[in-house]
């Protein structure tokens, strides 16, 4: 089956190692991506030293000023039972982005792991993995997610698993697709010719090859992992209190939309603006990198 | 053809018993003991052996399959811990609202996304294109439940609108569609601009515009016909999973559908409902794709080049 | 099918716990009746009837549309646990008798009137003889009995039903006028039961007969609404009885119901049901918490009935089969250790009372003075306290014993129960416990609660009755039921059956003093607060009352459009 999705996935049709080193360069210049690039620098480096300049202990309930407005001791209020927002944000990036890329880790490297296997080995090995692929892919992302949180009981880090895993399958077809049309290319074989070994095939020759597009693809998930995760936390699946996670702030705050605005407004600007800039990089990637596909 | 058909129909027929598999497999999948888990902790050992011998979980797991699969084959898909009923009868009852709201976002997601795409296409590289893409791109950068919430502020409290949870009515349906149309408009947009730029720049376009065609006349009859192949084709896959997309936008907006039964059902661990929903989604997954595929292949015979190329996999 | 039998299994331990979603159902929403004479303070009873609406005539029509948070699993009221299903089946019941709300004294409704043998073990009721059920049928005191007779049948496997009637030996009618309850010992709870319109109404065997499985959703009863509709996921609609003449004398109305149809619709995200209150989707929201209300209440188009919830609303439990929890000390230390007013003030806005006992102030039996002796908030005592259990400060200022740092886990679930559980973890902190907070969803905690495997857990419960101590705290609970804390005692034993079996009021409130004297003493729990429950109506639907232990009353409910 091709449920894969044509505007991230197309087995990309070079046969050619794209030269790389310009693609950082490439990435400045437009402006966009520019921008992207540097609200995601500051947001990591949130993410890095927030911690360091967050002005109250994020876990720490001020009984005496709950659900205080933004004011000069905090500058983003404070929640429900008196917690500083703004300090809840800054951990919370760290958090927020930890999950993200732990996430897509998992996604990527048992992702890449099984399509490169399936398009390697090919045969019986390659149809029994693509079935499972096409099996999980046949359940929607978030139900899977959910089911899986079922399982294991909600954590931050089974939610974490849960996002992970639900994209494999997609990831998987993506790595295979992009795979079989290197394997088939002229170079490839040349080199299987002269008896290079399966190993370096692997390493040298496929693994850069490919790397363009899983990058790009990578840079897309992330936004959907921080999606996803926020998803579980508004179902009651995802962080366990008192974690800052952005999701579970924003699902928290949810609750007091029009007598606490700034509870829902700053987590929920931050995730947007976070997947926002993931998605410009990433679409503005695809568009260096693998040109074709779009 | 008949040949991709059949291979068509045979690997889906294969995915469709992986599923039932990893339905069934679900249940087995809690951690711990069920027996143990069903007894509490002071069971005797006794009672413990005698239940799962009573349960027929003493039996091989490949027999207990087999017992479930020819269930399921006769529509049995077990009963619901929480009301008693037939899980396929709570499915059915709530899978029409879910396809209601799936075919209005889906609408509306083709009427934003191409509207948007066009106009990017044509506005290439100016403001409009600016705008319209990276709108596109916000739709897929929010939280669909904080959108959601934020609409029914706007349009249901402040504004007084549009209702919210009165049923499954027309007015009902508006924001939970606009929702889930903005959500799954970005590929669609994307697609079509992509598809327009490429087919604005051949030649016989050109020829037209010099013939002193009206822009309107080039843009809808030339080129939008011509860029649409794809677009049409991620639409049909995009239906799909568009039923599980609802998921969430179902439960913030009280819709009664499928996903709101999924998450209430997964929040009582009713598992046999559980186990059930996800069986049925992922039938009407399979089934649409081998639909969209085979009525594709029958429109377009290049199709299925590209198909058995890739794989059917 | 075999894998869904055990798991059918599964599940009906965590919804059965013997009897009890309904009594312990965590988050909110007012059920149904209660206790007896004097024990409700003022804060109980409802607000205002506003004296603009008070001369208006009710008109017949319309419908009303209550917006509640939960569905029902069915409306078989002797199959469901839930207490959801026993609000929504209490429309379309009737009791044996009544409960006035102002006096909470119990006067005659479908019993003209009633005997108690000497013994207290054998009570005879005089039924009345105009009642119909909705199929027609007449309803006699044969139909009671035989409902009560099904409801102890253990085929049946009723829950809540079963467990109201657990001291009844047997039921008969002598004839079709005459209900004869036995019972193994006195039981001092039973009318309060019996004036519940929900759990013990008189069912029509017929109709359960002729509709079979069916029968749990489309139930039939003899009061004054009749069954219409179910939607799955959505509603459930009943339609006005127009031969309803036997209403409960405390209501204005003695006939038919104003309404046409009253409409039960489920939403279960918060922000959303209050967006179809104020998008007029519905007319009445139950279940409103404390954070929302502020804004109806200074809003006319809106009118705000409250009631202090029939039980405790959140208290932890301590496990005391965990060693760290036998030693009477740090139970003690840990309710000294916990600000009860800022968890109450922060979660509920201040919209409740503190509680220090088991019981609380709508209960009857509940004793003032544990405000006095009860155990507060003492942040020096709670560290003295640990200290003299043996526990010293380690490095990181956790109190650790024999080397091992106080770690508790806390079970709770999402909501407000998750604010509280943050806050209880942040006030331990400060004493020098660590504190993990689990949260699961409903069903999974009472699940791990009744198995055992946890420290603490957040707990809350609701019945007209003190009895409900019994449910929570004899040893025959420990193994099975609710008794969570896992505490067997034989002097807390003794004092629960005496308070069940004590008919006389005074002497009752007595036990029930010197049971709340006790559970304060070995501290087995952390009382935390009481809330007031809020349900709001919107202006065109006028004249809903409030019962302080039945909650809202729909009887002289009309639609002035």
């Amino acid at each position: 089956m091709s449920q894969a999705n044509p505007a991230v996935i197309s087995p990309s049709q070079k046969q050619v190692p794209v030269r790389e080193d310009g693609v950082l360069l490439k990435l400045w210049q437009n402006p966009k991506s520019r921008y992207s690039m540097i609200i995601l620098l500051i947001v990591i480096a949130v993410g890095i030293m927030g911690p360091w300049f967050a002005p109250h202990d994020p876990t720490k309930p001020y009984y005496e000023s709950l659900l205080a407005e933004p004011s000069a001791e905090h500058l983003l209020g404070t929640d429900s039972i008196g917690r500083d927002v703004f300090s809840r944000l800054l951990h919370g990036t760290r958090v927020t982005l930890m999950v993200a890329v732990m996430a897509v880790s998992i996604t990527f490297i048992t992702g890449t792991f099984i399509g490169v296997t399936s398009a390697f080995i090919g045969g019986v090995v390659d149809t029994i993995l693509m079935r499972i692929m096409d099996i999980l892919l046949a359940i929607p992302n978030i139900i899977m997610a959910m089911a899986i949180v079922a399982i294991l009981g909600p954590s931050l880090t089974n939610a974490m698993i849960a996002v992970g895993i639900a994209g494999i399958p997609k990831y998987a077809r993506l790595t295979r697709g992009s795979t079989l049309a290197v394997k088939s290319s002229g170079y490839v074989e040349a080199s299987r010719a002269v008896g290079t070994s399966n190993a370096r095939i692997l390493l040298f020759q496929i693994m850069p090859n490919i790397m363009s597009t899983l990058l790009v693809y990578t840079t897309l998930q992330i936004g959907i992992a921080i999606l996803d995760t926020a998803a579980l936390s508004f179902i009651g699946l995802g962080a366990q209190p008192p974690t800052p996670e952005w999701g579970t702030m924003l699902s928290e705050g949810k609750e007091y939309i029009s007598d606490a605005w700034w509870l829902a407004t700053f987590p929920g600007i931050s995730i947007s603006i976070v997947v926002f800039s993931v998605n410009i990089l990433g679409d503005a990637l695809r568009d260096i990198l693998d040109p074709k596909s779009n | 053809m008949k040949q991709y058909i059949l291979q068509r129909l045979a690997s889906g027929l294969i995915v469709l018993l992986g599923i039932s598999i990893f339905s069934f497999a679900l249940i087995h999948l809690i951690p711990g003991d069920p027996i143990r888990i069903m007894l509490g902790e002071n069971a005797t050992a006794e009672q413990v052996h005698a239940l799962r011998e009573q349960l027929g979980l003493n039996q091989p797991l490949v027999t207990q399959y087999f017992q479930y699969l020819a269930n399921v084959l006769q529509g049995d898909l077990g009963t619901s811990f929480k009301t008693g009923r037939p899980v396929l009868s709570e499915i059915l009852e709530r899978f029409p609202a879910t396809v209601k709201l799936a075919a209005s976002g889906m609408f509306l997601a083709i009427c934003i996304g191409i509207t948007m795409g066009v106009l990017a296409a044509r506005f290439k590289d100016t403001f409009i294109d600016f705008s319209a893409m990276s709108i596109a791109t916000l739709g897929v950068s929010v939280p669909s439940f904080w959108l959601g919430i934020l609409l029914i502020m706007l349009f249901t409290v402040k504004l007084g609108w549009l209702p919210i949870a009165g049923g499954t009515g027309f007015r009902d349906l508006i924001l939970p569609a606009v929702t889930l149309g903005v959500l799954a408009s970005t590929v669609i947009s994307r697609l079509t601009r992509a598809g327009m730029v490429e087919v604005l720049s051949f030649d016989y376009i050109r020829t037209a515009r010099a013939k002193g065609l009206g822009e309107g006349a080039v843009l809808f009859i030339h080129a939008f016909r011509n860029a649409m192949i794809p677009v049409v084709t991620i639409i049909g896959l995009q239906i799909a999973s568009l039923l599980g997309g609802t998921v969430i936008i179902e439960r913030v907006f009280d819709w009664p559908g499928l996903g709101s039964l999924a998450i209430s059902s997964i929040a009582s661990r009713d598992f046999p409902l559980v186990q059930g929903i996800i069986l049925f989604i992922g039938v009407i997954f399979v089934l649409v794709n081998m639909l969209v595929d085979i009525v594709y292949s029958l429109i377009d015979p290049r199709i299925e080049v590209g198909q058995t190329k890739e794989g059917t996999s | 099918m075999v894998p869904t039998a055990y798991l059918k299994k599964l599940f009906s331990t965590a919804t059965m716990v013997s009897l009890s979603m309904a009594l312990i159902a965590g988050c909110s929403t007012p059920p149904a009746s209660s206790p007896p004479e004097g024990s409700a303070p003022s804060t109980t009873t409802s607000t205002e009837t506003p004296a603009a609406t008070a001369d208006l005539q009710p008109k017949k029509g319309g419908t009303i549309t209550i917006g509640i948070a939960n569905e029902p699993d069915q409306l078989d009221i002797h199959k469901t646990g839930m207490a959801v299903a026993n609000q929504i089946a209490g429309n379309l019941g009737a009791s044996l008798v009544t409960q006035d709300p102002d006096t909470l004294e119990f006067k005659p409704y479908l019993a003209e009137s009633w005997q108690v043998s000497e013994d207290g073990k054998t009570w005879t009721f005089k039924i009345r003889t105009d009642v119909k059920f909705h199929d027609g049928t007449a309803m006699t005191a044969k139909s009671i009995a035989e409902t009560y007779q099904r409801a102890l049948n253990p085929e049946t496997a009723a829950k809540v039903a079963g467990s109201n009637l657990s001291e009844v030996e047997s039921v008969e009618a002598s004839d079709d006028t005459t209900l004869v309850l036995h019972l193994k010992q006195p039981f001092a709870p039973l009318l309060q039961f019996l004036s519940d319109p929900g759990w013990l109404q008189p069912l029509s065997m017929q109709a359960i007969e002729q509709a079979g499985d069916k029968y749990a959703r489309q139930p039939v009863g003899v009061g004054p609404w009749k069954f219409e509709k179910w939607e799955n996921g959505q509603s459930i609609s009943f339609t006005r009885n127009e031969e309803f003449a036997w209403a409960d004398p405390i209501f204005k109305n003695q006939g038919a119901p104003y309404a046409d149809r009253l409409v039960y619709r489920f939403i279960a995200e918060n922000q959303t049901l209050l967006a179809a209150l104020d998008s007029g989707s519905i007319d009445i929201a139950r279940g409103v918490v404390a954070k929302d209300v502020a804004k109806y209440r200074d809003n006319p188009q809106f009118e705000v009935k409250e009631m202090l919830r029939n039980g405790l609303g959140l208290f932890v439990m301590l496990n005391t089969r965990k060693p760290v929890f036998q030693d009477v000390e740090v139970r003690q230390a840990l309710n000294k250790a916990i600000n009860k007013e800022a968890i109450m003030k922060a979660v509920i806005q201040g919209e409740g009372v503190v509680s220090y006992g088991p019981l609380p102030p709508s209960l009857f039996g509940y004793d003032e003075s544990v405000k006095d002796y009860g155990l507060t908030y003492q942040v020096d005592e709670a560290k003295a306290l640990l200290e003299k259990a043996g526990y010293t400060k380690n490095a990181q200022g956790l109190y650790e014993k024999d080397g091992k740092p106080l770690k508790l886990d806390l079970l709770t679930q999402t909501g407000t129960w998750a604010q509280a559980s943050q806050l209880i973890q942040a006030m331990l902190k400060d004493i020098g416990v660590e504190v993990n907070i689990v949260t699961l969803e409903w069903g999974a905690l009472v699940d791990t609660a009744t198995k055992g495997s946890f420290d603490m857990t957040l707990m809350g419960y609701t019945l007209n009755d003190p009895d409900v101590l019994y449910l929570f705290l004899h040893s025959s609970q420990a193994d099975s039921g609710l008794n969570f804390s896992y505490v067997k005692d034989e002097k807390m034993d003794e004092l629960l059956v005496k308070g069940r079996t004590t008919v006389d009021s005074a002497a009752r409130k007595d036990v029930y003093k010197e049971v709340q004297k006790y559970v304060v003493e070995q501290a087995w729990w952390v009382p935390i607060y009481t809330e007031k429950q809020f349900n709001v109506v919107r202006k065109p639907v006028e004249g809903v009352g409030i019962h302080p232990l039945r909650g809202l009353m729909y009887h002289d409910s009309w639609v002035n459009q």
